[in-house]
């Protein structure tokens, strides 16, 4: 069985959209405390995950955290539904590119404008904020989803960061992102995602 | 064939200890880069076809082009299974490789970075904090020999890359860190890889 850690409203979100995408069974723990930035506040004992943060999963005896690990991890194994190619298949290194895009490049890249970094050439292993958001523009005007005419979890994992980002002006609004994010969200196993994290 | 964008003693030096480990043919596409201090060269434009934001590494197999370091040892480790650098999917081992990979890249790559460049001094990152990054490295190394269980993976190649790098230096000494670092330095891919580093 397939246990989700989870906080409604946070990152571990993009998770429960993407269980729901998959339609697979699993079952929701909420995590009560999570440690804020710096490192205060208190970890919920019962999260499996070492930073105390969301999200993590079990499944069977296996505990799996970073978003990008356990979207790569059930799109893999879980093939209820296809949301990404598996190993051998065509568009295999697009997806797997994407989806490490999000933490390896646009995350970082976001910070250092959130935190008015000067960005250095070279010294860091992602790319100013500026180039990022130039080539999702250029990527998603000629694209209709990340790795072309498919959905897939890269499309959760990538572009359900940018939808926030964008709903909160971290990232430059343009034509182009929000008619992706439009397209993305326009899912029924999104809207289910939304029903089940509102206040209740 | 499997070609390699790569710059030497760079990022992409832990895929060319990768490619080494896998035994496949392939070349290496020395390709300009500007470094950390400000040394070299940007690459031309056209390089853009291969990494969107003209780094270091990317690999090019058959046609494909896969760039970020965690997702190219996921494809050449799933690619080339018979080099038994990946659990596969369903083994029980696979979930900890993956979350590693990731790991290094979310986690560990932008702590050390922000550590390395002073600014996480006065303010939070929000990717955690350095020492409990620390902690979980030594953790996990204290309970069994490599990064993601009892044998070597690709994700020894990133997390013991950059362990190896900072270990001593931003990172305090551990007997552990030592200990693993040891054991992975004397493979003899590693040794090819770093005699073919020069340039």
């Amino acid at each position: 069985m397939i246990t989700l850690y989870h906080r409604p409203q946070t990152r571990s979100g993009s998770i429960v959209w993407l269980l729901q995408e998959l339609d697979v069974p699993y079952e929701t723990k909420i995590v009560t405390s999570l440690r804020s930035a710096d490192g205060s506040g208190a970890v919920d004992p019962a999260n499996p995950h070492p930073h105390g943060k969301v999200p993590a999963l079990t499944d069977g005896g296996e505990t799996i955290f970073e978003g990008g690990a356990i979207a790569l991890y059930l799109t893999d194994k879980y093939r209820t539904k296809t949301l990404g190619p598996a190993a051998g298949e065509p568009k295999r290194g697009e997806y797997l590119s994407w989806l490490f895009y999000r933490p390896g490049v646009m995350e970082p890249a976001f910070m250092e404008r959130r935190f008015a970094i000067k960005h250095v050439f070279g010294a860091m292993g992602w790319a100013p904020p500026e180039e990022v958001e130039d080539l999702l523009n250029r990527h998603l005007a000629t694209n209709k989803y990340l790795l072309g005419a498919e959905f897939s979890a890269a499309d959760i994992m990538l572009g359900g960061g940018l939808n926030f980002m964008l709903m909160f002006k971290m990232a430059t609004e343009t034509p182009v992102l929000k008619d992706y994010c439009a397209r993305i969200t326009d899912r029924p196993a999104f809207r289910r995602m939304m029903e089940l994290d509102a206040p209740k | 064939m499997i070609t390699l964008y790569h710059a030497p003693r760079s990022r992409s030096s832990s895929i060319l200890w990768l490619l080494e480990e896998l035994g496949e043919p392939y070349r290496i596409a020395i390709t300009p880069i500007v470094y950390g201090n400000g040394e070299g060269n940007a690459a031309p434009e056209g390089y853009r076809r291969i990494h969107p934001h003209k780094k270091v590494p990317a690999i090019d197999h058959d046609g494909t082009i896969v760039f970020e370091c965690a997702a190219i040892a996921l494809y050449l480790a799933d690619a080339f299974p018979q080099a038994g650098l990946a659990p596969s999917v369903g083994d029980k081992r696979r979930g900890p490789y993956v979350t590693w990979l990731a790991y290094w890249t979310g986690v560990m790559n932008p702590i050390i970075t922000a550590r390395f460049r002073g600014w996480d001094n006065d303010s939070p990152t929000g990717f955690g904090t350095f020492e409990d990054m620390e902690n979980h490295l030594a953790g996990t190394l204290e309970s069994h020999p490599y990064i993601a269980g009892d044998s070597f993976t690709a994700a020894d190649v990133l997390v013991g890359g950059a362990l190896g790098y900072f270990s001593g230096t931003l990172l305090p000494p551990r007997k552990s860190f030592d200990d693993y670092l040891a054991r992975i330095a004397d493979r003899p891919a590693r040794q090819r890889a770093l005699a073919k580093d020069t340039g």
